[in-house]
């Protein structure tokens, strides 16, 4: 099993960035598991050199201040070498066919999944983007 | 004629050429016969002056004997002279025959040798010719050949005589026996020779009876061609001859029996050949003359039988009268005008007829004022007259009649018509124009008249007068533009322009400016009438301001609510993801919980958390289902369904619970339609509806069907489950609205709903038909064009 350095968590709702973080604990897949509860949080973690750039970022899409989308505006601007060991996967509760239309079309955007996260959906990605 | 193919050159000649040409033939064939028989005649004659010669020959070889002889005995030089006498003749022949052997013999010597040989000189040139041309022939050459065997014994005669000659004249005839022993030779040569001149004469004569027989053969065989070639020239001409002429009668009698069709066939280019070919043209240009006449008789037929049908149907009464006004022509339009039949009025006075009793002496004397002065007032011009009618009525007739002059008389032709349904018409006419101007003047729409030629008003109504402002005086008698009320003038004259030439335009949006300067919106309907004669532009003003302000305040409402529904679809998506987020939270915790407290807990607190979380759950799905049926119409995409592949993709969906359940699904061939996608859950809907329902005591069936009429298809879901009393038929069809409780049949009460809103949306129709414990049968429309 692949085991990440960091994973990046971003939702406004608290008990869902705990609940989700209790999940990746449990499956034992990460030695730190950072939250953010909107958009620019998340960015200013990024920007920070001192912390560890995250291999995984798990984004909700429907977010105050800076909302997914915007937030992965600004991520596309990182460096790609910084990017390269980076997947961004958008965990969200919208069905709506725009929205997962619109992720489809960018390529920062690894995969998309529906709320809520579980073991199950998580070995998934893993499978999917880090096979070997 | 194929005899004569081979000779095409021969038949193209003239026929005096051809003549000549027989006559020539005869006449080479006549000069070679004779010049055959002239080469005879010369040719015998040479043999007959051959066996001369050999007479001579062998008499002056016999005469020479006989004086050798003599002279042996008597030893007289006279003798042997005489004996040199005779023996000239076949010395002289021989000399010819020897210079005849020569490669190129002088004729000097052979004529020569031959007068020596004394024959006459005029056989000679015909001897040698005869030696010279038939030597090669074996009885000549025979002949020649004992001729030369008798040369040689003459040479020894010589021998002999000399030999006696010299012992005479050394010692005389002193020694008979000597001389007898010449004498014996002499003897000897001559039986020799008198053998030779026998097989001469023999041969010569064979010869000669062979070349007879050789010559009346040849003069046979020629005579015969002469005939023959005689014979078959003048057949050949002959026969060409008159089987050209016999081909020209023929086709003269065929042409005499009116058949032109044949043509005389061209046996050759001579006389005969031109006279068929010229024949043929004759007959050609007959041909045609005949058929131009034909033509042309037909075509006066057919003048006839129009001028005749013009007659009979002509739509107006034609009516001829001759110079007494006695009637000759009278056609059917005359006798259904006036009742009168042609054969009852052909013949009679024409006043008698058709003039009532009080303008009969006028018309009488009108007409003699004619013939005399030949000026006629009525005449040549249409006039309106009274006419009378065989039932003694009157009507008012329009006649115009022309005189005409035919053959020296005056014939008149008269048109006549019954013109009294004119008169009714006008008075019609004038009546609709009456009831067209009160209606003009009372309507309550503004209304003008234009007259088309030069646009200017001629009548407004009263409602008119109101809306402008201007009164009737300012308003007639100018046009449109100068008036000034047209506030878009480049529209108002396009439309001109267009009802020119169509006649009529039907509600156009024009904007009228009144006197006091208000804007008025009216439509305006316009169309070309004739009134008093004149053509003129009848408009109505249907004055639509207040409409128009309506219509701006609907436009304004009817985006606001566009923009109020966009807001609404917003708000539900954004709902659905806030409404859905503390429920899942809820669920998540419950579980999180369950999994690490449980074990702590009292029993009890295990079934509260199952309440908790099913609760939760059945929240989930109604957001859920409530946002699916907020989103219904959304994608306005109408695509082409294929409703078997529909259903097909909708039981696969199924397929568990269909197994679970056990339900029999049986369904017709389904119709391609035209429809949303949404009809994937409407069909969804009531399939897993009826599954629901079923009744647990009996199998489940649920049968499908559809059928189209002319505008809509028609689906039907019929199953055999627990039914729905008719009183509740309406409720099912509202949201939330169930008819069982959560325990019995689980769902959040918005299927049907969301059916009906499928249905509605396509612009059709749903319904049910069912009774309580009886099944269901659904039924829904879907119109074969969808309205968007």
């Amino acid at each position: 099993m692949k085991k990440f350095n960091s994973i990046l968590l971003i939702d406004d709702n608290p008990a869902e960035n705990n609940y989700n973080k209790i999940v990746i604990e449990d499956m034992n897949i990460a030695d730190n598991i950072e939250i953010a509860e909107n958009g620019l949080d998340a960015l200013n973690y990024l920007n920070n050199t001192n912390n560890p750039f995250p291999e995984l970022i798990i984004l909700d899409l429907y977010i105050p201040k800076m909302n997914g989308w915007e937030f992965i505006e600004e991520y596309r601007k990182f460096d790609s070498i910084k990017k390269s060991d980076t997947i961004l996967v958008i965990l969200s509760n919208t069905s709506n066919p725009a929205d997962i239309k619109r992720a489809k079309e960018i390529k920062e955007v690894t995969d998309f999944e529906l709320k809520p996260l579980n073991s199950h959906k998580l070995n998934e990605i893993l499978e999917r983007n880090f096979k070997k | 004629m194929k005899n004569y193919s081979n000779s095409g050159w021969f038949k193209n000649i003239s026929i005096s050429k051809k003549l000549y040409f027989a006559i020539g033939v005869m006449a080479l064939l006549i000069a070679i016969e004779l010049l055959t028989l002239l080469f005879s005649i010369n040719t015998l004659s040479s043999v007959r002056a051959f066996v001369g010669a050999e007479g001579l020959w062998s008499k002056g070889q016999k005469d020479a004997v006989y004086n050798l002889r003599k002279y042996a005995r008597s030893g007289h030089e006279e003798d042997y002279e005489a004996f040199r006498y005779y023996m000239k003749v076949p010395l002289g022949d021989r000399k010819t025959r020897i210079e005849m052997g020569k490669s190129n013999p002088n004729i000097t010597i052979l004529r020569k040798g031959f007068i020596e040989g004394r024959n006459h000189p005029d056989d000679v040139d015909g001897m040698i010719k005869l030696f010279r041309r038939f030597h090669n022939i074996s009885y000549i050459h025979d002949a020649i050949v004992i001729w030369a065997q008798a040369d040689s014994s003459i040479s020894q005669m010589q021998k002999s005589a000399e030999q006696i000659h010299t012992l005479i004249s050394l010692s005389g005839i002193s020694s008979p026996e000597k001389t007898e022993e010449n004498l014996n030779t002499i003897n000897e040569i001559n039986k020799k020779l008198t053998v030779l001149e026998d097989a001469f004469s023999s041969t010569l004569g064979e010869g000669s009876r062979w070349l007879e027989n050789l010559i009346l053969r040849i003069l046979l065989i020629i005579a015969i061609t002469v005939e023959v070639s005689g014979l078959w020239l003048t057949i050949s001409i002959s026969r060409n001859i008159s089987k050209g002429i016999k081909e020209i009668i023929r086709v003269s009698e065929e042409v005499g029996k009116g058949i032109f069709k044949t043509k005389a066939t061209i046996y050759s280019g001579d006389e005969i050949g031109q006279l068929a070919s010229s024949f043929n043209k004759m007959i050609s240009d007959l041909e045609r003359k005949m058929l131009e006449k034909e033509q042309a008789e037909i075509q006066i037929k057919e003048r006839e039988e129009q001028i005749k049908t013009i007659f009979e149907n002509a739509p107006e009464a034609v009516v001829v009268i001759n110079q007494q006004e006695q009637i000759i022509q009278w056609n059917p339009r005359a006798e259904a005008i006036f009742g009168w039949k042609a054969e009852e009025v052909t013949g009679k006075h024409l006043h008698e007829i058709i003039i009532p009793h009080r303008f009969r002496e006028a018309h009488l004397r009108g007409f003699k004022h004619f013939l005399t002065t030949h000026e006629g007032p009525v005449l040549n011009k249409p006039v309106e007259l009274p006419a009378l009618r065989k039932d003694n009525t009157e009507f008012d007739a329009g006649i115009s009649i022309s005189p005409t002059v035919f053959k020296g008389d005056y014939f008149f032709i008269g048109f006549i018509n019954d013109i009294s349904y004119r008169k009714t018409a006008e008075k019609k006419l004038k009546e609709s124009e009456e009831k067209f101007y009160s209606i003009f003047h009372s309507s309550s729409v503004s209304m003008s008249i234009v007259r088309l030629s030069d646009n200017k008003f001629i009548e407004v109504n009263k409602k008119f007068i109101e809306t402008i402002g201007f009164t009737k005086e300012e308003i007639t008698g100018k046009t449109i533009a100068e008036l000034g009320i047209i506030v878009t003038l480049e529209i108002f004259n396009d439309f001109l322009k267009t009802i020119k030439k169509t006649g009529a335009t039907l509600d156009f949006e024009l904007s009228l400016r009144n006197k006091s300067g208000a804007i008025i919106n009216v439509l305006v309907s316009m169309t070309v009438m004739e009134i008093n004669g004149e053509k003129c532009i009848v408009a109505n003003y249907y004055d639509i301001t207040e409409k128009k302000q309506i219509e701006v305040a609907l436009q304004k409402k009817s985006e606001e609510l566009e923009h109020s529904n966009k807001e609404l679809e917003h708000f539900a998506y954004v709902a659905s993801h806030d409404l859905q987020e503390p429920l899942r939270t809820i669920i998540n915790y419950v579980g999180l919980f369950r999994k690490r407290y449980i074990e702590k807990l009292d029993p009890n607190s295990d079934e509260f958390l199952n309440f908790i979380s099913e609760a939760t759950k059945r929240m989930q799905t109604l957001i859920k289902d409530l946002l699916d049926y907020s989103r219904i119409g959304v994608e306005k995409n109408i695509i082409e369904i294929d409703c078997n592949k529909l259903l097909g993709l909708v039981l696969t969906d199924m397929s568990i619970t269909i197994e679970n359940t056990k339900c029999q699904i049986k369904w017709e061939v389904l119709p391609v339609i035209y429809g949303y996608q949404e009809l994937r859950s409407l069909f969804q809907n009531l399939i897993s509806n009826a599954i629901k329902y079923r009744k647990k005591d009996i199998p489940c069936l649920i049968s499908i069907s559809a059928k189209g009429t002319e505008k809509e298809w028609l689906f039907s879901f019929k199953d055999n489950g627990i039914g729905i009393d008719p009183k509740y038929h309406e409720r099912v069809f509202i949201i939330f609205q169930k008819l069982h409780s959560q325990k019995e049949y689980e769902g959040t009460g918005i299927g049907l709903t969301q059916c009906k809103k499928i249905v509605e949306l396509h612009g059709g129709k749903i319904w049910l038909e069912s009774e309580l414990g009886k099944g269901s049968t659904f039924y829904f429309t879907i119109p074969k064009t969808i309205q968007l």
